[in-house]
């Protein structure tokens, strides 16, 4: 898929683990492992405000778009 | 969810008694056919196939009258299908084939109609299972019927050719099939659960 999910990276940058950004942003731990392993078809804009709320970044810092010409 | 399952019954003992009377139908025309070829004085040789045509009557010909009991009078009859036997193209061998094979894959199709009806009784509807198990069943049921219209095509065709029959005017082969509609409807629908299915996942996915 082109849209690459790199919130695992913000993840370590921010020293943060899964289950602990999961209760933060009122997500299940399963919806969110779907979004970090990139299975997810598509992301609400308000997930992605909270995850950029909390983990203190932008939106391109978790999506990123690689072409696969 | 008692609906479905009334509704689920009742689509089972349909296509049952559908099956079991076409079977004996065709049981019927097999020993019709097979004991009308015992007879001493009239034999069918082996590559005939035995056809339903539509006759009308000549319209210069005046029509036959049989007596009505209770009208206490001749009344005018017409004969619209006519039973007989004509050799079609060698092509109705494959046609055979593709309907016996039909058949076969109809047989699980029918076990996975079931299978579905069962899933979806007990709640899990829209799943990739019953995407495979619809499509198969409806498919299936869509190959027999585009195989019965094929024979009924070829040998009706061929026996209009070869066929003459005094005072009547044969105008085409009798229909054998259920109509069309109800099969594009089915696919129609299927089609639509499957799209129905995707938009589910692509629900779930969307975090």
């Amino acid at each position: 898929m082109p849209i690459i999910v790199n919130l695992d990276v913000m993840m370590a940058k921010r020293k943060i683990s899964l289950g602990e950004l999961a209760e933060r942003i009122d997500l299940t731990p399963a919806n969110l492992s779907i979004l970090k392993t990139g299975k997810a078809k598509a992301v609400r804009f308000s997930t992605l405000e909270a995850i950029c709320k909390e983990l203190d970044c932008q939106p391109g810092d978790i999506l990123e778009f690689r072409n696969e010409e | 969810m008692k609906k479905f399952r009334i509704l689920g019954i009742i689509a089972i003992l349909v296509m049952i008694a559908n099956i079991t009377f076409n079977f004996e139908d065709g049981w019927s025309s097999f020993l019709e056919g097979y004991h009308e070829g015992a007879r001493s004085y009239k034999s069918v040789p082996d590559n005939l196939y035995r056809v339903s045509l539509e006759v009308k009557p000549l319209e210069s010909i005046a029509n036959d009258s049989i007596f009505n009991q209770v009208a206490e009078q001749k009344v005018p009859y017409q004969i619209s299908e006519i039973t007989t036997y004509a050799q079609p193209s060698p092509w109705i061998i494959l046609v055979m084939i593709i309907s016996a094979l039909s058949m076969f894959a109809f047989i699980f199709g029918f076990y996975f109609f079931i299978r579905f009806l069962f899933e979806v009784s007990k709640r899990n509807v829209f799943c990739e299972a019953n995407v495979w198990r619809i499509r198969f069943f409806v498919y299936s049921y869509t190959a027999i019927i585009v195989s019965m219209e094929l024979f009924a095509w070829i040998a009706g065709g061929a026996a209009i050719a070869q066929t003459q029959i005094p005072g009547y005017q044969i105008i085409d082969h009798a229909e054998a099939s259920p109509a069309w509609l109800p099969v594009i409807m089915m696919i129609i629908l299927a089609e639509c659960f499957v799209i129905g299915v995707r938009m589910k996942e692509e629900q779930d996915l969307t975090i």
